[in-house]
């Protein structure tokens, strides 16, 4: 299945300088697509999936992801989520994302859309919202989002301690800090993923 | 005309703001868009930074061309690493588009790669009139489902804005002297820009 992912990944690299020749000129997607199914990005999914999994213990349900960008995240989820009766939704406020992961992840009965998190005002129906995206996002959206849910809605986080780059606005120097700052009534996991160069922390909780 | 520098992070301290407003002999309209104002001289008004979205370091330029953002009429921003050079009362600008300085000694075809997003334009030193809703596009585009792209496939706001297509002016190249590229000229020049060299305020005495 990964070489499968990985070779669509391919294609879409070729259809994108394909386009850069005689359409849109936006090869800086190609490397955009190549970190989003690198390793770092499949095992943090991974970790999430297989974590929240553990937790959820229910084949049922409806999945929400924030920030979800070409839709490794939810490709991850439905791979431990086989059966029809959980819906999994994974939106990005940009556009070409929505266009991207259908191509990535077509036939895998996932729902990609183009939606801002912070539009998004009734969570009700949901009953997670996983979000590996909160290093970009900013520290009163997440809380925003948390008070929006309903209590019994799981919450999946990923952030990470990767300050260098310009658009990691919502960095953290530990699993822990970023555990209380997210405020939640039930914390079920704490734990950090050490990746080469820097560390992905996760809260899983209500 | 206002004055305005931008002040965010750690790597410049307000040394870099009060030498810059000594150097322009103390104006009354000298402003400095900062997330922390402690230690600026107290000739100096203070832009507070402006919140979301929050923006790291140098991105925090394009804040000015928000229709929002606290000055209006003719305006020209001084990055903290020039050193002034000549008094920029000899100025002349076209005030009808954005300028910027035009790095003429940036040669090759490097540049013109379809995979470079190096650009020949550098906003050390830019003129804006803050009333203009053409300058106000800039921010208004950057602001939309694309602005975590945007961070993530610009370096800085200089690639942001040629790569992004906005029209734009180039200074008179007799303004500008790069420390790096250019370290002997032949011209008096208004500022001298030190691109990718380390800067202490030493250097802009």
């Amino acid at each position: 299945m990964q070489s499968k992912i990985l070779y669509k990944a391919l294609k879409l690299v070729e259809e994108v300088y394909d386009e850069s020749m005689y359409g849109v000129d936006d090869l800086y997607r190609i490397k955009d697509i190549v970190h989003s199914v690198d390793k770092n990005h499949w095992e943090s999914k991974k970790w999430l999936a297989d974590t929240l999994f553990d937790l959820y213990n229910h084949n049922a349900g409806k999945f929400y992801i924030a920030g979800g960008w070409y839709g490794m995240m939810a490709y991850q989820l439905r791979q431990k989520w086989i059966g029809r009766e959980m819906n999994i939704i994974s939106a990005d406020c940009d556009p070409i994302c929505e266009e991207y992961a259908w191509k990535l992840f077509d036939g895998h009965d996932i729902s990609f859309k183009t939606a801002d998190v912070n539009n998004e005002e009734d969570f009700s129906e949901y009953t997670a919202i996983i979000n590996t995206s909160c290093e970009h996002m900013e520290q009163e959206d997440l809380i925003s989002i948390i008070k929006k849910k309903d209590p019994q809605t799981w919450i999946a986080f990923q952030t990470n301690d990767y300050i260098d780059l310009n658009s990691h606005i919502n960095c953290w120097p530990t699993a822990k800090f970023f555990a209380e700052s997210l405020q939640l009534d039930f914390v079920a996991y704490v734990d950090t993923l050490q990746l080469k160069d820097f560390n992905r922390f996760m809260v899983i909780g209500k | 005309m206002n004055i305005i520098c931008v002040k965010f992070g750690t790597k410049y301290g307000p040394e870099f703001v009060n030498k810059l407003f000594t150097d322009l002999n103390r104006c009354d309209n000298f402003y400095c868009y900062t997330d922390d104002s402690n230690g600026l001289d107290k000739g100096i008004t203070v832009i507070p930074d402006m919140g979301r979205p929050t923006l790291k370091v140098w991105w925090n330029k394009l804040r000015m061309f928000d229709k929002n953002f606290p000055l209006s009429g003719k305006t020209l921003f001084l990055d903290l690493d020039v050193k002034i050079n000549n008094s920029s009362e000899h100025l002349y600008v076209c005030w009808n588009k954005i300028t910027f300085i035009d790095c003429h000694w940036k040669q090759g075809k490097l540049y013109n790669r379809l995979s470079n997003y190096d650009v020949k334009m550098n906003s050390s030193m830019i003129t804006w009139d803050a009333d203009n809703p053409e300058v106000h596009k800039i921010w208004e585009h950057f602001n939309t489902g694309f602005r975590d792209y945007y961070l993530r496939k610009y370096k800085g706001i200089d690639r942001f804005i040629v790569h992004e297509d906005f029209e734009y002016n180039t200074f008179s190249h007799e303004y500008i002297q790069s420390k790096k590229y250019q370290p002997d000229i032949d011209y008096d020049p208004i500022i001298i820009t030190f691109e990718e060299l380390p800067v202490a305020i030493k250097d802009l005495i």
